[in-house]
């Protein structure tokens, strides 16, 4: 049985196992797919994945984009030479360019808990990237708006920090 | 006006969204904040109180000035940066050498990874750097231009930058023992990959030196004139007048 299972996983990480979000969606994956998430690479090492993954801060939706990730970039963890299979480097970065421009914050902010929870890198990476290519370039009243960061410092008070850091605030 | 009345004015209208960095685990913001510009760095102090000294605790900044911003600038925002800092880079203008020299102290102590330090060309006038810069033991890259290095003397501790990858020098003065200093250095850099010295002159006397370095592997050097320097001792790397010495492995 274990000798099967092993096989199984070195004929490019077959054995599936399930991740369940926290509203109950179930996801079946392989096992080299979902070892993107360091986290679930490590249960996979101690044996506790037998009755699927249950993510409990992880909701359907999110998680749907986050096996969609997974599943576009097993080849590149992978590098298995399965070229059929592995996406292009050309076509991964449209998609990622894709996934990450079009998500309103609501969705962008839980992918990025979802990111750091599972311990994907590379998803983590690319979403706080986002994040700071919003912000860069911007005037603290932009930050605010696209944040929603309430301004608490009364005017004489914002007034003194922009004087104290002018070559920050002139352009 | 009471800072009650006040802030319930200025607070958001209606179906305010949360506030959405404050959701976030404090090392996720810092690590986003560690990927901006220094200047949209310093400008989130504005944004509220909780974001006045935020940025002052993210540790990896990159405090690259593009052009040369106002000196006092550099220096508070260098001050308050939290070690280790990834990079630093700045052009010093003339008028600037003998302040940025002195707070060029600090950066022993902010453990500097990157470093980058153009003196811009003052005739007859190149700044010496103090000696506590062979003190930056975790620098990976080190680029220097218009200035005097090595400094002397260096302190006794000094046996090489062990963590140097890149090392590139150019319109630099030689000080006296200079070149040798510099051998030394280059050979007590294990892991340094990369060397470019351009323009690297000892006025004052002429000494033989030699480039070697157990890892070097791309080696360029541009000199207007020859000052002593070889690659590893071999006569056919000489450096001469106006000649660009290229070694490539």
């Amino acid at each position: 049985m274990a000798a099967a299972a092993a096989e199984a996983t070195i004929d490019g990480g077959g054995k599936m196992i399930i991740l369940i979000s926290a509203d109950g969606k179930r996801f079946e994956v392989t096992e080299a797919v979902a070892s993107q998430s360091q986290l679930i690479s490590n249960m996979i090492e101690d044996d506790c994945t037998e009755n699927g993954v249950r993510l409990p801060n992880v909701d359907g939706d999110i998680l749907t984009m986050v096996v969609d990730y997974c599943n576009m970039h097993a080849g590149d963890a992978a590098a298995d030479g399965d070229t059929t299979k592995a996406s292009s480097t050309e076509e991964l970065k449209k998609f990622d360019a894709e996934l990450v421009q079009a998500l309103e914050n609501p969705v962008l902010f839980k992918l990025i808990l979802a990111a750091n929870f599972l311990n994907i890198k590379s998803l983590l990476d690319m979403t706080c990237q986002r994040v700071a290519d919003m912000m860069s370039g911007k005037t603290p009243e932009q930050m605010r708006e696209t944040f929603s960061i309430e301004n608490d410092f009364t005017p004489e008070e914002e007034a003194a920090i922009r004087q104290e850091n002018a070559w920050a605030f002139d352009d | 006006m009471p800072r009650e009345e006040y802030r319930a004015k200025r607070r958001r209208l209606p179906a305010a969204e949360p506030d959405f960095l404050a959701g976030l685990p404090p090392e996720i913001v810092d690590d986003i904040i560690s990927r901006l510009d220094i200047r949209d760095v310093v400008r989130t102090s504005a944004l509220s109180r909780a974001w006045r000294r935020r940025w002052e605790s993210v540790r990896g900044l990159d405090l690259s000035f593009r052009s040369s911003g106002p000196a006092a600038a550099i220096s508070s925002v260098l001050k308050r940066a939290a070690a280790p800092v990834r990079g630093l880079g700045l052009r010093v203008p003339g008028r600037r050498f003998r302040r940025a020299v002195r707070w060029l102290r600090l950066i022993p102590r902010k453990r500097v990874q990157s470093l980058d330090l153009h003196f811009e060309f003052v005739f007859g006038e190149k700044p010496s750097l103090d000696p506590s810069i062979l003190s930056c033991l975790e620098l990976t890259t080190l680029v220097l231009e218009g200035c005097i290095f090595p400094p002397s003397p260096p302190p006794p501790s000094f046996v090489g930058f062990p963590e140097l990858t890149k090392l590139s020098l150019s319109e630099i003065d030689l000080p006296r023992h200079g070149g040798r200093r510099l051998e030394a250095m280059i050979a007590a850099s294990p892991l340094l990959v990369e060397l470019s010295l351009s323009n690297v002159r000892s006025l004052h006397h002429w000494e033989r030196w030699f480039i070697r370095g157990p890892n070097l592997r791309s080696v360029w050097i541009w000199t207007d004139y020859d000052y002593g320097c070889r690659i590893g001792g071999a006569p056919a790397a000489r450096a001469r007048h106006r000649l660009r010495v290229g070694h490539q492995d």
